[in-house]
Order: structure tokens, then sequence, then C-alpha cells
């Protein structure tokens, strides 16, 4: 009977309601940590720019030292790959296009023979590259939303300690960058060797879109990365070091690894938090379209139903009607 | 910017703590104290856990505790949008905090907890005497965030990166609190604004 058609519609759309309630909340909720990720990342930028400065400079101090921490690695056959992703999911194509783009990745560089090593931050990640049979080496659970400093050093060791060892020769790094509220996208950048400010992002399958040394004496251009103001415009010749520069670059780099990492990882919650609230502001939206199609058909159903008694009302009075007339 | 007075930046990962125009920033590198005042020679050097004064160009001389990190002297022209020969003296320091915001009872209590833990592994590991151990204000670590550095030789056990651990919380503390003490001196009323 058409009755029962309308009780499961209705209960369905009630279903549908409540589910908007979660998403309409959890949006409500991305929105305000997007605020608050923002102004994390945007704390830490004078930090990060003033590290840059740091790093170019010493460099110039001594580019022969300079060269086996920084530019590009002579030969690449052993790679350390870190993966920044998020702890949770519902959060639109966050975590995907980042480990998809680090299976990519992988996938090329095993392709040109090179030997990889696999680190990841962020829950997500894990489960999706065990499923593909990429082995990973060690995973940092429960920092993506939040992520301290403390959390950044820990990883950053763990980074650095194989490339220090000569165990690796570059050191990758995989994640999403808040370019604006608008646009997020996933990036590979390399962390070891140090790349020239302004030239650490690769392409998809690990390449430097161009290779060059590290300057001598003369710096390039200001970079982005050290928002235009490059240390260049100093000119103020020489600068002295202490301890010696050696020593210092030796130290620095870890620095500046810790540095870059904190910052991907701050970039990271941020975006996820966006594509949280944008997936949910999505659901939420779908949820209403979904409401008002069942409820028309819930109408027609219950129409239909109204109908189909009138007619047999009508018809059994017209029966009745006949039998007594007979 | 007027003579004698320059640009002095106390960034740290978490925030921007100074950005004021000064006229001399003091500190303690691994060389020993250091003084900066407007047209140093361009420098980098490694900062030593304790306290740094900048001297801003009005008021009160500001006090941080800075738990290690680096310090980038620039000199030249046109240095940040300034006109004429200027310098730029930024500190970066993985932890550090105004000597105002400190909290001195959470430090102590924090130096006691550490302490306690210092002595606990200690006696596990069959370690003595490493850096920072009750040595006192000026305790000396590596100098890159009063941390390990990655230079040392690592730690094999898990106890022992514990006890390294602990014994930089334990430096954090002190200094910490060597710190706010020096903001309370008689005479020495600084560091205590807000």
């Amino acid at each position: 009977m058409a009755g029962g058609q309308e009780r499961a519609l209705r209960r369905r759309i009630r279903s549908v309601q409540s589910t908007k309630k979660i998403t309409k909340a959890m949006e409500l909720i991305a929105a305000s940590q997007i605020v608050r990720s923002l102004n994390r990342m945007n704390a830490n930028r004078p930090y990060r720019e003033g590290m840059a400065r740091l790093v170019v400079e010493a460099a110039k101090g001594d580019p022969t030292a300079a060269q086996a921490l920084l530019g590009a690695p002579e030969e690449r056959s052993r790679v350390a790959v870190l993966t920044i992703v998020g702890d949770r999911g519902l959060s639109g194509p966050y975590n995907s296009s980042t480990l998809r783009a680090t299976e990519r990745l992988v996938g090329a560089l095993r392709r040109q023979g090179a030997e990889v090593r696999l680190f990841t931050v962020g829950k997500k990640a894990p489960a999706y590259l065990r499923f593909r049979n990429l082995t990973v080496e060690r995973s940092f659970l429960g920092m993506s939303e939040r992520p301290q400093w403390a959390d950044a050093r820990t990883v950053a060791a763990t980074m650095v300690a194989p490339f220090v060892a000569h165990e690796v020769d570059q050191v990758l790094l995989v994640s999403t960058r808040y370019r604006s509220a608008g646009s997020q996208g996933v990036e590979v950048r390399q962390l070891l060797p140090l790349p020239e400010p302004g030239k650490g992002t690769l392409d998809a399958e690990g390449r430097s879109p161009e290779q060059g040394g590290w300057p001598e004496g003369e710096p390039g251009a200001p970079s982005p990365a050290t928002g235009g103001q490059g240390a260049s415009e100093g000119g103020g010749g020489y600068t002295e070091f202490e301890p010696d520069v050696e020593t210092l670059l030796a130290q620095l780099a870890p620095r500046a690894v810790e540095t870059e990492i904190f910052a991907a990882m701050l970039e990271g919650a941020a975006s996820f938090f966006t594509a949280q609230q944008r997936a949910m502001a999505a659901a939420s939206d779908n949820a209403d379209e979904l409401v008002k199609s069942l409820t028309r058909i819930m109408n027609r159903a219950r129409q239909d139903a109204i109908t189909t008694e009138i007619m047999e009302i009508v018809g059994g009075a017209e029966a009745l009607r006949q039998s007594k007339g007979a | 910017m007027p003579d004698g007075v320059f640009e002095a930046l106390v960034l740290t990962p978490e925030a921007e703590l100074l950005h004021v125009p000064a006229r001399a920033v003091v500190l303690r590198s691994s060389d020993g104290d250091l003084t900066v005042l407007d047209g140093h020679t361009p420098l980098i050097t490694d900062v030593v856990p304790g306290d740094v004064r900048v001297d801003p160009e009005e008021g009160e001389p500001v006090h941080l505790a800075v738990h290690g990190g680096y310090l980038h002297v620039e000199t030249g022209e046109g240095l940040g949008g300034a006109e004429g020969r200027s310098s730029r003296v930024t500190l970066l320091a993985g932890t550090a905090e105004l000597a105002s915001a400190i909290d001195v009872p959470r430090a102590e209590r924090a130096r006691a907890e550490a302490e306690a833990r210092v002595e606990e592994l200690r006696a596990s590991t069959g370690r003595s005497g490493g850096a920072g151990g009750g040595a006192g204000p000026g305790a000396r670590g590596s100098a890159a965030g009063g941390e390990p550095a990655t230079g040392e030789p690592a730690p094999s056990t898990p106890e022992e990166v514990e006890l390294g651990e602990a014994e930089a919380a334990l430096r954090r503390a002190q200094v910490r609190l060597e710190v706010a003490g020096a903001g309370v001196e008689p005479g020495a009323q600084s560091g205590r604004r807000k």
C-alpha cells in the first residue's frame, strides 16, 4: 500500500536533516579553526623569512662548505620523502591529493632507479600508502591539526639524521601549500640539500625545473620566500661568523629544515580546515537539495495514496448504489 | 631612523616577540658577551641560552629569556626600505619569552620536576654530571636551542634520549628563573613592563 512508501520517505528525510545538522556544525567549527591556523601561519612567517636570510648569508660566507649542504644533489640514488597530511578525513581532496602526489613521486623516483624511504605525518597517510604496498618507515600521528614547534623538531630530527649520516642524498617534502583562501595545492619541495631560495619547488616527479648550483658571491634575485627583502639589498660587504662558518652551517641546516617543516605543517593545518569547511558546506547544500527532492517525492506519494483512496470510496459507493437499484 | 637607532627583531617560530627601533642589543654568544649597536659589522653568531637585553629607542630595556638561537646583524644601505646606512638585528630563537611573560611559580615547579626527573634518569642510566645539571645560572647547552645539537654523539638508548630532554627542560627552567629574577632586581625594574 502507498502509505508505507510515504512513511519510508519521511524517515529518510529526517535522517538527511540530522546529517545536515552535523555537517553544518563541522563547517562552522572548521571555519573558526581556519582563522586560528592562519594566525599561527602569519605569526610564523617573520621567523621563516629571517631564517632564510640567515642561511643565504651564511652560505655566501663559505661557498665550498655550503656546496655539501646546498643546491642540487650530485647524484640521487637514495631519497627520503616526507609527506604531510591530516589525522582526520571529511576534508574533501586534502588528504587524497597529497597522498596521490606522494605515490606518483615515489613511483617516478623508483623508475629513475632511486631507493626511496618514506616518512609521514598524519594518520591518514600510513593506511593509504600501505594499502598500495609502500612501506612507511616512520609515521607521526596527532600533530597535524595544531602543530607544535616541538613536533616539527622531532620530525626534522628524523629527516636530517639519515642525510647527515650520508644514508640519503636528498630529502623531499610533499605537502599542501596555502596560497590563499581560494587556492591550496600540493607541492613537492626539496628540504635537503637546502635549496636556493625560491628554487625549492620541484615538479611532480621530483625533478627540479632548472638545475643549478648555489650562487657564489652574488646573490640571486630576492625570492618570494624571503618576502622580497633578500639580504642582497644590504650589500654591506662581508659578514663575520662566530663560530666559524663551517660549524655554523652544519648547525644551521637542521634549523632551516625544522623551520621549513614547521611552516609546512602550519600551512597544512590551514589548508586542512579550509578544505574541510568547503567539503562540509557542499555536504550541507547537498543535504538541502536532497530534502527538497525527497519532500517532493513524498508529497506525490501521499497525493497518490489519497487519490487511490477516493477512487476506492467512489467505486464502493457506486457498487452499493447499483446493487440497491437492481 | 635617527642616528644610533636600528631595527631589532626577536623572532620565534610561534610569534614575533619584539620588533622595535632599538639602541642596543646585549646577549651572550659562544664566544662571550656581545653588545650590538647601530652600524655593527655584519655578523652571524649563535646565542647561548640566557638573558638577552634589548634597549628600545624609548622606554625601559626589555629582557628576554632565550633558549638558544642565532643572531643576524645586517648593516647596509637602504635596509628594509630605510634611507641611508642602517642596521637590522634579527634574533632567531626556537624558544624564547619576554621576561614579563614568565610565570615564575610555574617555572619553579618545572625546575623541581625536571631536577627530579634528571636525578632519576641519571641513576638509571649510570651517567653522571652532564651539562646543565644543577650548574645554575649560565649553564651552557648547545647553542642551538638548549637541546641536543646534531653534532653531539647520538644518544643510543631511549633512557638517554629522555635524559637529554629532561636536562634541556631543566636548563630552560633555570634560564627562565634567572631572567625573571633579573627583571625585579632593585634599580633594574626592567623587563617588567605590561
